[in-house]
């Protein structure tokens, strides 16, 4: 289980302004569920992801993977770890093997496992047209596909995807969902963020209510979506901001 | 640990070769530049110089006597005279109806006066044809005066003779010592700059620094394999720099009179000693690159450091910098009178001790700063 512990991060800027990005939160990402991070633009969820890609550390409070502090053994969790950034950014003079052998190497794996292996991905993605493409040729799309390629071609135990959707055709959406809810059958850990919420309602297990860097709810989506019967989760996340904003 | 660097370094060099603008920034040029530069160049001035020298030479006058003068020492149709009346004569040099306008005046001495306008090249060089026609005409005067008094001797009773003891490869050593230092610096932090700035603020740009800061390797792998990766490129534009020169040298002999070529041993050497500027200098730019969040931010950065750069690295050019201690120590001037003396094979091993130690403190320095920058969270951020 992943256990972020009243996890804190601030931004200091010039002449001592300090964003407080992430006010204390406190979440709960157990394995073999999905774990929906939702909120508006500038909410937290980035730096949240962020902080549990071990690309920023929090300043105050801690993460834990069973029971460990991430930051105590960094590399030893990311060779555990498969992390999306937003901005589906990609090598573009590389080949899409190229790019998921790179990563592969870096996760210490070996050149004939990464290309047994990636003959399972390509296929299990659809990836057979792009191959010969380099990838700052494909679209927005294909190179999302790469992107999951790449966290798949060492098959972590965590997932941390932030909006892995954002921006993509319809079918491509379908490949990537197929991929999380195979990934949540293999026990994994998976935390994500979407704008989209009927994409939440759908794949989420858990939810994480997140706005102005506070946690306005988390646990079950199945148990919030219980408690404001007959309403969607699109209506409950718009009751949930308007009481903690009255507040 | 090895590994990782290796397959950073490994990834960036392949993005590079398959990356245009790096393969005309770091191959084409320094392997066209030269040749260009030094034939190039030096053709299209002497036959600049030789069409200005055969170009009609106008010569306004006003007064009898000047044009008296002026018949006897300039004839047609190399120069032609044109009447002009002395209150109109800057006129008709701004109008350029003539070239130059004299006055002579004849009492106890003859003196010319020579109006022309200074700031245009061209008349620079007709002017030294005039100067020499006059000077040959001063000559003969004077020849001619003295023999009157029959003591022509007094003339030739002093003379200057010089010859040049060098042999034409000391002078093509002369001449290679004087500017490739300064090129071969210029060439490879030009090579490094292109490379540091797309492995750093490049990665925040395109969006992929996320995904190599979320991979198992450690910010310092990082930081080595993209570092190496921007020196071997700055050390393979200056060793492409060197080559250049060297096929130069070897196709043109006959430049300026010159005979020398590098041999491979010098090459090696001269090699070496550029490395430590590429590779501090390499680190530089990756460091001031990494706190861009933009492209364009790391280039407004670079451009004064390059522009720091040349005055320093023209070192080899100013006559009387030795090969002393004060020297050694002098970032970038060391190294560009170390290249000097390498093509003279006068090392002093002193200055070279120095010089080596103090570019590596500098490079341990810089690197030391690097990693450090890696740790910012800064680095992360764009200009998003």
């Amino acid at each position: 289980m992943i256990e972020l512990k009243n996890i804190k991060k601030n931004y200091y800027l010039k002449k001592n302004r300090i964003i407080e990005a992430v006010k204390g939160i406190d979440l709960n990402i157990q394995p073999g569920r999905i774990y929906g991070l939702l909120g508006p633009n500038g909410a937290g969820k980035t730096t949240t992801l962020r902080m549990l890609g071990t690309i920023l550390k929090p300043t105050k409070g801690d993460i834990l993977y069973n029971k460990k502090s991430i930051f105590d053994d960094e590399q030893g969790y990311k060779q555990k770890l498969g992390y999306i950034s937003a901005n589906t950014g990609i090598y573009g003079k590389l080949f899409p093997y190229e790019f998921v052998e790179y990563f592969g190497l870096l996760n210490g794996m070996d050149k004939e496992v990464i290309k047994s292996r990636f003959e399972y991905v390509a296929r299990e993605l659809k990836m057979g047209s792009i191959l010969k493409t380099l990838c700052g040729k494909l679209s927005t799309g294909e190179k999302q596909k790469v992107s999951i390629a790449r966290i798949m071609i060492n098959d972590p135990e965590i997932l941390v995807l932030d909006e892995p959707t954002l921006g993509l055709d319809v079918i491509t959406s379908k490949t990537i969902v197929e991929f999380i809810n195979k990934s949540k059958q293999k026990g994994k850990h998976i935390i994500m963020s979407t704008h989209v919420l009927s994409e939440a309602e759908y794949l989420c297990d858990d939810a994480g209510i997140i706005y102005n860097g506070e946690i306005v709810y988390t646990g079950s989506l199945k148990a919030l979506m219980g408690e404001y019967k007959g309403l969607s989760l699109e209506e409950i996340f718009f009751k949930l901001l308007g009481e903690n904003n009255e507040k | 640990m090895k590994n990782n660097i290796l397959t950073i370094y490994k990834k960036e060099i392949l993005e590079f070769l398959r990356d245009k603008r790096v393969l005309i920034s770091t191959v084409v040029v320094p392997l066209l530049l030269f040749p260009l530069l030094m034939f190039g160049v030096s053709y299209f001035f002497s036959k600049q110089i030789s069409k200005v020298s055969r170009e009609t030479v106008y010569l306004g006058y006003d007064s009898i006597v000047t044009k008296k003068y002026l018949k006897t020492i300039f004839k047609p149709p190399l120069y032609v005279l044109k009447k002009t009346i002395k209150k109109n004569h800057k006129k008709a040099l701004d109008d350029k109806e003539i070239n130059f306008y004299i006055e002579i005046k004849e009492d106890k001495n003859i003196l010319f006066n020579i109006y022309y306008d200074k700031s245009k090249q061209v008349n620079e060089i007709k002017y030294s044809k005039i100067k020499s026609r006059i000077e040959d005409y001063r000559s003969k005067y004077i020849k001619k005066e003295l023999i009157k008094f029959n003591i022509t001797e007094l003339l030739d009773k002093i003379k200057i003779k010089t010859k040049n003891t060098a042999t034409k490869k000391k002078m093509g050593v002369f001449l290679l010592a004087m500017f490739l230092p300064y090129l071969l610096i210029i060439v490879s932090i030009t090579g490094a700059t292109y490379v540091a700035i797309d492995v750093t603020v490049g990665e925040k740009e395109r969006g992929t620094i996320e995904t190599l800061l979320s991979s198992p390797a450690s910010r310092r792998e990082i930081v080595l394999g993209k570092y190496l990766s921007v020196t071997t490129i700055s050390a393979m534009t200056a060793l492409l720099a060197i080559v250049s020169v060297n096929i130069s040298m070897l196709m043109f002999p006959q430049l300026n009179g010159v005979k020398f070529h590098m041999d491979l041993f010098t090459i090696f050497i001269v090699l070496l000693s550029i490395l430590p500027i590429s590779m501090i200098f390499s680190a530089i730019i990756f460091l001031v690159s990494s706190f861009a969040k933009t492209i364009k931010e790391a280039q407004s950065y670079i451009q004064p450091l390059i522009s720091l750069i040349i005055i320093p690295s023209m070192a080899s050019l100013f006559p009387g910098i030795d090969q002393t201690i004060p020297v050694a120590l002098i970032p970038v001037v060391n190294i560009s009178i170390l290249i000097k003396n390498i093509l003279y094979q006068e090392i002093k091993p002193l200055f070279l001790i120095i010089t080596i130690g103090e570019s590596l403190i500098l490079l341990v320095i810089f690197i030391v700063l690097a990693f450090r920058a890696y740790e910012r969270e800064g680095i992360v951020f764009s200009s998003e």
